[in-house]
C-alpha cells in the first residue's frame, strides 16, 4: 500500500517541478528584457565612441528619416567648377533621381524643424500669455487677439496674418525687460568666452593627441620689436592727437595703470616686457582698437564715437595675450562659460541665487577688458565713465537685478518669447520652398512636430510621401549613393594615381638640386647678427631649410614636388578608405566601437575627470554627513524605546510621526526646503530669513554658499531617514533573546554595559543591513539635490569648478538627457558603469569588513577540519 | 540600611531621565511634521503674508469666503497649462497602482516558485535575485531609455508599468514570509483534491501570502508614487505624474507663493491620509526590513 503511494507522489513531484520553471517564468523573462538586457547595451555604450552623438541618436531606428534629418547631401554630391560655378556633376540627379529643387523640400521641412524645436512657436502656455497681457492696455485689438486664440487651437500659425503679426511685433516692443536684457548680455558674455578663450585653450591642450596646428611662435621679444608697437607711444602722445575728447580718453586709460599718461606706460612697457602679460595692458590696446567710446559734440549736438588707433599687431597680441594671461585669469578665477550657460540656458533657474558671484565675475571680466562692450561716455567735465544706461552693461543691470529684488513678471516674458518664437517661425517658412509647396497645396506646418521631444516620424513620412520623395530617399538608396560616391572617389584617385605618379621623380630631382643652396643659406648665418641668431635659435638646419623652401614663386621645386607626393598619398589612401556620403553625420551608422575609450576620456581630460570625480565625492560626502548624525540618533532613540524601565508612553505615535517624512514624495520636500531658504533683500522674504531675523542676525543667501547648500541637502536627507532607521534598529534590538539581558542583570551590568556588551554586537548585522541599503540609497541621491537647486553654487574641485551638489545621477541625467545639443551617451553611460561597480565594491567591502567575525572562523576551522579529515 | 534611599534616588534619577527623553523625543516628533504644518498653513495664505511673517496658523477667512484665500490659491495654480492637479494624480494613480498590482502578483508568484518547486538551477536564481537586490535600477538607464525608443514606448507609461513585473527585492521578501508561512501540505491537499498548480496558487495560497503582500504593496506603491527619475526622463507631457507636476513649481516662473504652497500641499494630503490608516503596517513593514533604501 504504502510503495505505490510513494511511486505515485515522486512520479508527481517529479512532473511538477516543471511548473517552478513556468512560476518564475515571467520574472526572468521581464527582467532580462527591462534589466538585464538594458545593463549589458549600458556597457555596450560605455565602449562606443558616442561622444558626439547627436539628440538624433534615439530616433536611429528609422534611418532613412535620420539621414534625411541630419545628411545634408548638397554640399557632397554637387561638384561645381570652381571658376565658372557651373554644376559639373550632380549627384543628387545622378544617385537619387531627384533634382537639387525637390531635394531642398526635405531641407527646408528640417530647417523649420530645427527653429521649431529650439523655440516652439505653439507653446500653449506662452501663447495663454499674449491672450492674458493684450487687451490690457489697449494696444492689441480684439481681432488680433482672436487669431491668436485660433492659432492656438488649430495649431496653425497663418492664422496670424501680416497685419496681427505687426501688431504684436509693435506691442512687443513696449515692453523690454530687465531680465531679457540680462539674458542678452550674459548670452554676449558666453559667446565671446566661448569664442575667445574656451576654445583657444582646448586647442592648446591639443586633446585628441592630433598635432595641434601651427603654434602660435610669437614671442614678447616680437611685440616689442613690432613696428607697431615701437611707434605707439608717439601715436598717443599729446602733439599727435589734436582732439580734446581723444586726449580725455587716452588719460582716462592712463589712470587704469600707474603712469600720467600712456605715452608713459607704453614707453615702459618696451623696457620692461612683463608689463605685456598684465591684463590691464590687453584692456587698454583693445580699447585703442576699438574705444566703444562716444562724447557730446556741441558743434553738432549729437553723440560721437571716440576714432579708433590701428594696431597693426592686434591678433599676434591678442594670441600672446590668451596663452599668457587670460587662460589663467579665466581657469583660476571666472566660472567658464558653461556656468554661464547655465544661467542663460532655460532661464528657469533663479538668479539671486548666485547675484554676487556672477557680478563680481563679470566685473572681472570688464576689468580685465575680456569682455570690451561696455560704452564708455564722456561726461562734462571731460571724464569717461561706464555708461549707466547701457543694456549691454551688465553689472549695471545686475545692480538694478539686486537692488529692486527683481523677480520678472512671467507673462511679460512669456509673450515676449512667444512672439520672438513666431516671428522666427514664419522668418524660416515663409521661402520661395515653403511659397513652391504651399502653391501644390502643402501646408508644412502640419506635418511639423510641436512641443515634445522627438520627432513624429509618422507626420514627417506623410510629408515626405506628399512630395513624392518617399521611394528616393530610403535607406537602400542612401547606402547605395554611398557606395556610389566611394566608387567614384576611387575612381578619381587611380585616374590621380595615374597622372602625377610618374612626375614624382623628376620633381624630386629638381628639388633635390635647390636644397644645397637653402643650406649653404643657414650656414652662412651670423650668430653676431641679432636677427640670424634669432633664426639660428629658432630652427635646426633641417627646419630652416624647409621653412624658407615655400616661396611664393616655388623657385626650389619644393612646393610642386610635395604637393604631388601628397596627392598621391592621400589618393592612396582614399583608395584604401574611402569616406563616402555619411561621414559628415555625427552619429555614424554604426557607431564604433572604441573599447575603453570613453574611461580615457574620463580619466585624461582633466574637466571631464573633474566632474565625474567630483560629483561621485560630492555624493559621498553629502552622503556621510547626513549618515552620521542620522544613525547616531536613531541609535539613541532605538536605546531608549526599547528600555523598558523608562515606561515611555504613546510609542507608537512617536514612531509613526517620525516616520512620516519617509514616505512624502522627496521631490515636495525639496521645493518646499527651497522656499524656506531662499533669499531675497527686500521686505517680503523667507522663512529662514525670518528667524535669523529674529534673532538679531543679518540675512544670509544660504544657496549663494556651496557648503550650505550642501548642508541643506544633508539636513533634509538626515530628516527623511532617522525614523525608518530608528524603527529597523528598534526591530533589531526587540529581536535579541530577552534572557542574554536577564543573565546580565543578574551579573549586575548597569544600562551602558548591557548596551555595549550585549546590544552592539548583536546589532551588527542590522547596522550593517542599514549601512549597506543606505549608502545605494545615497549614491543614487538625485530628488532632492536636483529639485532643491538646479543651479548650485560652484565649488572647486582638483582645480576646476563643479555644482555643489551636482550627484552622480545629476551628471548622468545631464550627459545623456540634457536639453544640450550634443548628447554624450558614451560618457554617460561611462559613469553609470562606474557608478555600477562602486556600488558593487562597496557593498562586498562592507560586507566583507562587518561580517561575523567568529562565525567566519568557525567555519574556517570546519573547512581545515574536514580537509585534514581527508 | 543604605540600600533604600539609593534605590529612592535611582527611581528620582530615572523620572528626571524620562522627562529628558520625553522632552528629546518630542522635539524630533515635532521636527518631523512642522514642515507639513506649515506647508499647510501656508496654502491658506496669500503670498505677501507668507513672505511677512511665519505663519503656523490658517488664515480662515477672506472677504467673507470661509477658507478664501485657499480657494483662490487653488484657482491661481490651476489655471496654469503647466499644472493640472487632476491628470498628474490620474497618471500617478494609473501607473502606482497597475505596477503595483504587477509587482505583487508576480513576485508572490516567484517566491512561491522558488519556494514550492524543487527544480534545477533553483538556488542559482536565488542566489542571483539577492544579488541583483543591490544594484542601483537607474545605472541602466540610458540602455533603458534607447531599448523604450526601440519598442516605440517612450513618452507613455508603459516603461514605468511593464518592469514591475520583475522586482527582485520584492520577491526575497515574500519568499522570506512564504518559508514560515506556508505549510506544504495545504498544497498537497490541494493537490489531491484535483486542483491544477495555478489554481492553488491563486485561490489557496495566495489569500495566506495576503499579509506579507499587503506590505509589500504599500512599499511598492509608494516607491511607484514618488519616484522622480525615470518619469522625469521617460515621460511625454500628457502623461506626467503628480510628482513631475510638483517639480515645475520649483521655476520661480510666477511667484505666487501661495499658488505653490497649495501644489505642494495637494501632493502630500493623500500621501499623509494614507499614511494615517496605514502606519501600524508600513512601520511593520520597515521593521521587518522590507523596504529598501
Amino acid at each position: 500500500m504504502a510503495r505505490p503511494t510513494n511511486q505515485n507522489t515522486k512520479r508527481k513531484g517529479m512532473s511538477y517541478t516543471k511548473f517552478g520553471y513556468i512560476f518564475i517564468a515571467p520574472f526572468v523573462i521581464v527582467y532580462c528584457i527591462f534589466s538585464l538586457y538594458p545593463l549589458l547595451t549600458t556597457f555596450w555604450y560605455s565602449a562606443a565612441n558616442m561622444q558626439k552623438t547627436t539628440a538624433a541618436f534615439w530616433g536611429f531606428s528609422d534611418k532613412d528619416v535620420y539621414y534625411d534629418r541630419y545628411l545634408d547631401v548638397t554640399p557632397i554630391l554637387i561638384e561645381t567648377d570652381d571658376e565658372t560655378g557651373e554644376v559639373v556633376f550632380d549627384g543628387i540627379k545622378e544617385y537619387f533621381g531627384v533634382s537639387q529643387e525637390d531635394y531642398a523640400k526635405i531641407r527646408y521641412f528640417f530647417s523649420i524643424q530645427d527653429q521649431v524645436d529650439i523655440n516652439d512657436p505653439f507653446d500653449a502656455e506662452r501663447l495663454k500669455s499674449i491672450v492674458k497681457l493684450g487687451p490690457k492696455d489697449g494696444l492689441i485689438t480684439k481681432a488680433t487677439i482672436d487669431k491668436v486664440q485660433k492659432a492656438v487651437d488649430e495649431k496653425d500659425l497663418s492664422y496670424i496674418d501680416v497685419a496681427a503679426m505687426a501688431e504684436l511685433t509693435a506691442w512687443d516692443d513696449q515692453y523690454s525687460n530687465l531680465l531679457t536684457d540680462i539674458q542678452g548680455a550674459l548670452g554676449f558674455y558666453n559667446s565671446v568666452l566661448k569664442d575667445q578663450i574656451v576654445e583657444k585653450s582646448s586647442d592648446s591642450e591639443g586633446e585628441d593627441g592630433e598635432e595641434a596646428a601651427e603654434p602660435v611662435s610669437i614671442t614678447a621679444e616680437d611685440i616689442l620689436s613690432n613696428a607697431g608697437f615701437i611707434n605707439l607711444p608717439e601715436n598717443v602722445s599729446d602733439e599727435k592727437v589734436t582732439n580734446e575728447a581723444q586726449r580725455a580718453f587716452y588719460k582716462y586709460l592712463a589712470s587704469k595703470t600707474d603712469y600720467e599718461t600712456l605715452e608713459e606706460y607704453f614707453t615702459a612697457a618696451q623696457e620692461d616686457s612683463a608689463m605685456l602679460s598684465d591684463p590691464t595692458f590687453y584692456y587698454i590696446i583693445a580699447r585703442l582698437k576699438n574705444p566703444n567710446a562716444c562724447y557730446y559734440d556741441a558743434e553738432n549736438d549729437m553723440m560721437k564715437d571716440i576714432d579708433k588707433i590701428t594696431i597693426s599687431f592686434d591678433k599676434d597680441l591678442q594670441n600672446y595675450l590668451i596663452e599668457n594671461s587670460w587662460v589663467d585669469i579665466v581657469n583660476s578665477e571666472i566660472p567658464t562659460y558653461a556656468e554661464i550657460d547655465k544661467y542663460i540656458g532655460e532661464g528657469d533657474g533663479d538668479l539671486h541665487d548666485i547675484q554676487d558671484q556672477l557680478m563680481e565675475d563679470v566685473q572681472k571680466l570688464n576689468d580685465y577688458g575680456i569682455i570690451n562692450n561696455i560704452k564708455l561716455v564722456m561726461d562734462e567735465e571731460g571724464n569717461f565713465a561706464p555708461s549707466e544706461n547701457s543694456k549691454e552693461n551688465l553689472v549695471v543691470l545686475l545692480q538694478e537685478y539686486k537692488d529692486k529684488n527683481f523677480y520678472p513678471d512671467q507673462t511679460e516674458i512669456d509673450s515676449h518669447n512667444q512672439i520672438a518664437a513666431m516671428q522666427d517661425y514664419t522668418r524660416v517658412r515663409d521661402t520661395e520652398v515653403g511659397a513652391a509647396l504651399i502653391a501644390d497645396g502643402i501646408k508644412v506646418d502640419k506635418y511639423l512636430t510641436f512641443g515634445e521631444k522627438n520627432l513624429n516620424i509618422d507626420k514627417y513620412r506623410e510629408y515626405k510621401k506628399l512630395i513624392k520623395l518617399d521611394q528616393a530617399f530610403t535607406y537602400d538608396k542612401y547606402k547605395e549613393a554611398d557606395q556610389k560616391t566611394k566608387d567614384r572617389e576611387i575612381e578619381k584617385a587611380n585616374a590621380t594615381i595615374k597622372e602625377i605618379e610618374p612626375q614624382i621623380p623628376e620633381l624630386q630631382k629638381k628639388w633635390e638640386a635647390n636644397k644645397p643652396e637653402l643650406e649653404a643659406q643657414y650656414d652662412k648665418l651670423d650668430p653676431n647678427n641679432p636677427n640670424d641668431a634669432k633664426l639660428l635659435k629658432q630652427f635646426t638646419k633641417e627646419k630652416y631649410v624647409l621653412r624658407y623652401a615655400d616661396t611664393p614663386d616655388d623657385k626650389y621645386g619644393y612646393a610642386a614636388y610635395f604637393k604631388a607626393e601628397d596627392a598621391v598619398t592621400v589618393a592612396h589612401q582614399t583608395i584604401k578608405l574611402p569616406a563616402g556620403i555619411f561621414k559628415s553625420v555625427n552619429a555614424k551608422d554604426q557607431y564604433v566601437m572604441v573599447g575603453f575609450e570613453n574611461f580615457n576620456t574620463i580619466f585624461n581630460r582633466t574637466k571631464t575627470f573633474n566632474d565625474i570625480a567630483g560629483a561621485f565625492v560630492t555624493t559621498a560626502v553629502m552622503w556621510i554627513i547626513g549618515f552620521i548624525p542620522q544613525i547616531l540618533l536613531a541609535l539613541l532613540l532605538s536605546a531608549w524605546f526599547t528600555d523598558t524601565k523608562l515606561h515611555l508612553k504613546g510609542l507608537n505615535l512617536m514612531k509613526a510621526l517620525m516616520y512620516l517624512p519617509n514616505v512624502i514624495t522627496a521631490v515636495t520636500v525639496a521645493i518646499f526646503f527651497r522656499r524656506i531658504f531662499s533669499y531675497s533683500t527686500g521686505e517680503a522674504t523667507s522663512a529662514a530669513q525670518l528667524v535669523i531675523e529674529m534673532f538679531g542676525g543679518e540675512r544670509y543667501n544660504f544657496f549663494q554658499s556651496a557648503w550650505a547648500t550642501r548642508l541643506i541637502v544633508c539636513f533634509i536627507n538626515f530628516w527623511m531617514w532617522y525614523g525608518n532607521t530608528m524603527i529597523v534598529l528598534i526591530a533589531g534590538i526587540t529581536s535579541i533573546n530577552e534572557s542574554l539581558y536577564e543573565s546580565a542583570q543578574i551579573d549586575g551590568a548597569n544600562s551602558f554595559q548591557t548596551y555595549t556588551k550585549i546590544t552592539m554586537p548583536l546589532l551588527r548585522p542590522i547596522l550593517l543591513y542599514t549601512m549597506v541599503t543606505s549608502m545605494i540609497g545615497g549614491l543614487q541621491m538625485f530628488d532632492i539635490p536636483q529639485n532643491l537647486n538646479m543651479n548650485p553654487a560652484l565649488i572647486t574641485f582638483n582645480g576646476s569648478k563643479i555644482g555643489s551638489i551636482t550627484t552622480v545621477l545629476m551628471f548622468i541625467n545631464k550627459q545623456a538627457f540634457g536639453k544640450q545639443d550634443l548628447k554624450q551617451v558614451g560618457v554617460a553611460s561611462a559613469t553609470s558603469i562606474l557608478l555600477f561597480i562602486v556600488t558593487t565594491i562597496l557593498s562586498v567591502l562592507i560586507f566583507y569588513l562587518m561580517r561575523d567575525k567568529d562565525a567566519a572562523k568557525a567555519a574556517k576551522a570546519k573547512k581545515l577540519a574536514r580537509k585534514a579529515g581527508a | 540600611m543604605s540600600k533604600e534611599p539609593k534605590l529612592r534616588s535611582k527611581s528620582g534619577s530615572i523620572a528626571a531621565y524620562s522627562a529628558l527623553v520625553y522632552v528629546v523625543v518630542i522635539f524630533f516628533a515635532i521636527l518631523a511634521i512642522i514642515p507639513f504644518w506649515y506647508m499647510f498653513m501656508n496654502a491658506t495664505w496669500d503670498s505677501y503674508n507668507i513672505q511677512k511673517g511665519i505663519k503656523l496658523w490658517p488664515k480662515l477667512f477672506k472677504d467673507g469666503r470661509f477658507l478664501g484665500q485657499l480657494t483662490d490659491n487653488w484657482k491661481n495654480l490651476t489655471s496654469r497649462a503647466s499644472f493640472s492637479f487632476a491628470r498628474g494624480f490620474w497618471n500617478s494613480l494609473v501607473i502606482s497602482v497597475s505596477s503595483t498590482a504587477l509587482t505583487v502578483y508576480f513576485s508572490a508568484l516567484t517566491a512561491y516558485g522558488l519556494t514550492v518547486y524543487d527544480f534545477k538551477g533553483r538556488k542559482l536564481i536565488f542566489t542571483i535575485i539577492v544579488g541583483v537586490m543591490m544594484v542601483p535600477t537607474a545605472v541602466n538607464i540610458t540602455g533603458f531609455y534607447r531599448l523604450m525608443h526601440g519598442m516605440g514606448l517612450l513618452g507613455t507609461k508603459w516603461p514605468l508599468i511593464l518592469p514591475a513585473i520583475a522586482a527582485p527585492s520584492t520577491v526575497f521578501f515574500i519568499k522570506q514570509s512564504l518559508e514560515t508561512s506556508l505549510s506544504k501540505e495545504i498544497i498537497e491537499a490541494s493537490r489531491i483534491d484535483g486542483a491544477g498548480e495555478f489554481f492553488t496558487f491563486n485561490r489557496i495560497c495566495l489569500p495566506i501570502m495576503l499579509p506579507a503582500l499587503a506590505t509589500q504593496g504599500i512599499f511598492s506603491f509608494l516607491g511607484s508614487w514618488n519616484n522622480f527619475f525615470a518619469p522625469s526622463i521617460l515621460l511625454n507631457d500628457a502623461n506626467k505624474t503628480l510628482p513631475l507636476m510638483v517639480a515645475q513649481l520649483y521655476g520661480d516662473r510666477y511667484q505666487d507663493y501661495g499658488a505653490i504652497n497649495i501644489g505642494l500641499s495637494a501632493s502630500v494630503l493623500p500621501i499623509v491620509i494614507v499614511y494615517a490608516f496605514l502606519q501600524k503596517y508600513i512601520i511593520q513593514g520597515v521593521a521587518a526590513g522590507g523596504v529598501k533604501e
